[in-house]
């Protein structure tokens, strides 16, 4: 298994406070890892550094590397908008477009240039069933996204992320506003995707990290505390920081 | 603190185990005093004690199932709740092995010992030597004590080779006393089974401390 992004001696300031501080870390491809902490650990932020969304908020500030397999996203003349298409995002909130289900499935492909219809229609189908949502949705393509469940949302918001065909996806939160079901559904997609993609995933579910993923960061008050094999890190963590936090003894 | 009452749970859970360890040194200790002495009087405390131990092991596990359906434990919480199932589990077949070393007793009733018991006191002394130190290393989760208890397991293994050769001899050379020697071989070999149960629950204590399963390895390895 090889690495796929990486970061060295990595901080991230918002304005003059620093909320990631000297983070060297790895993310195997083909395989989920999960970010976890408490609230303003700075693992979302760490996650939006991965493809450079925090580049849209004001008086942000960063040092140190990330390399996307050997190019570094922030000194080569890699174009932002490029870059998201290689890495792209979930967010905790489902946020269909309000437009039909096909065409927020077309929507990136059409951005990039694509307008053939029948290479859509493969697009389609292809990013709706690799979202397990094809069989649920195939028959009223040209209904309004905003009809769908709030997990067949979640999913078609992962599927409009799988059409520009990333090589990472970044997922925060996924699934916090959806019910057991819903989630259910999403990691078992979760854990069908990272065949084909690598996955950094933030989860305040502990046992949504454990049940999911293949390694784990820890992350406190904007330090990597700990980082290993999921299986590790939930039977026997290293730091006491980490033991504290996941058996809830924190406060 | 957080978690109180998940902590208090779990500490309950582990003084249940602490009773039972203790009742299960009583019965060892009496289950030896009746084999040595031939006193039938104690089989019946032996069986009752047998009783409350299988009582108390199913109230362990109850309540341990209970608190990982409901808390999902991590970490060292995860480990304390495996560890006390497992124990309470050894600790039960102690028990049990304790209650056969008194039916083993029933079956040789006031028939006089063919000769005074040797190997067989000193496999109870050194076995009772075991099963205190695996729980004293168990509550005060020392692992070098532990260690220790798993590094004399062979002793008793060896010992019960050599009772177990002794017994074959006089059934071969004295055929009439067949019968107690059978039964002398079955209260060694429980008492060979109890030594295991005590390096079984060191195995747990090093397993609660430190995350590693040590079961089957070469304990230089450890």
């Amino acid at each position: 298994m090889g690495i796929k992004l990486s970061t060295k001696d990595l901080n991230f300031y918002y304005g003059t406070v620093p909320a990631l501080k000297n983070i060297t870390m790895t993310i195997n491809e083909h395989a989920v890892t999960a970010l976890i902490g408490p609230s303003g650990c700075g693992k979302s932020t760490f996650l939006r550094c991965l493809n450079r969304m925090n580049d849209l908020i004001d008086g942000t500030k960063i040092s140190g590397s990330i390399c996307l397999d050997d190019e570094d996203i922030y000194k080569s003349k890699l174009d932002p908008i490029y870059l998201r298409r290689q890495v792209g995002m979930v967010f905790q909130k489902p946020n269909p477009f309000p437009m039909s289900i096909y065409d927020n499935v077309a929507y990136g492909p059409r951005q990039l240039g694509i307008y053939k219809k029948s290479l859509l229609d493969e697009i389609v189908e292809t990013s709706l069933t690799q979202a397990a949502l094809w069989n649920e949705v195939k028959d009223r393509l040209k209904k309004s996204a905003l009809r769908l469940s709030g997990g067949q949302q979640q999913r078609l918001c992962i599927a409009r992320a799988l059409a520009v065909k990333p090589e990472v996806l970044l997922m925060d939160e996924p699934a916090s506003a959806l019910d057991p079901i819903a989630t259910s559904k999403i990691e078992d997609l979760i854990c069908e995707l990272k065949k084909n993609y690598t996955i950094v995933i933030v989860t305040h579910s502990m046992q949504q990290a454990a049940r999911i993923s293949d390694y784990t960061a820890f992350f406190l008050l904007g330090e990597l505390i700990e980082f290993g094999k999921t299986e590790e890190i939930f039977e026997k963590p290293q730091d006491k920081r980490t033991e504290d936090y996941i058996t809830g003894r924190f406060g | 603190m957080a978690r109180d009452n998940f902590q208090q749970a779990i500490s309950e859970l582990q003084t249940k185990i602490l009773v039972m360890g203790g009742l299960v040194e009583t019965l060892i200790n009496k289950v030896i005093v009746c084999l040595e002495k031939q006193d039938l009087k104690l089989v019946e405390e032996i069986a009752s004690g047998e009783t409350e131990v299988d009582r108390l092991d199913s109230e362990i596990t109850e309540k341990a199932i209970k608190l990982i359906a409901l808390q999902q434990p991590m970490a060292s919480d995860l480990r304390g709740i495996v560890t006390s199932i497992r124990i309470s589990s050894d600790l039960e077949r102690m028990a049990d092995q304790a209650l056969n070393i008194a039916e083993v007793v029933m079956h040789i009733g006031d028939e006089p010992l063919m000769k005074p018991l040797e190997l067989i006191p000193l496999m109870a002394a050194k076995t009772r030597q075991m099963v205190k130190n695996s729980l004293d290393a168990f509550v005060n989760k020392n692992t070098s004590l532990a260690k220790l208890v798993i590094d004399r397991d062979d002793e008793i293994d060896n010992l019960f080779v050599e009772l177990w050769d002794e017994l074959i001899d006089i059934i071969e050379s004295e055929p009439h006393k067949a019968n107690q020697a059978v039964n002398l071989i079955f209260a060694g070999r429980y008492l060979e089974r109890i030594a295991d149960h005590a390096t079984n629950i060191s195995e747990e204590t090093i397993y609660l401390v430190k995350g590693i399963l040590v079961a089957h390895k070469d304990p230089a390895s450890f």
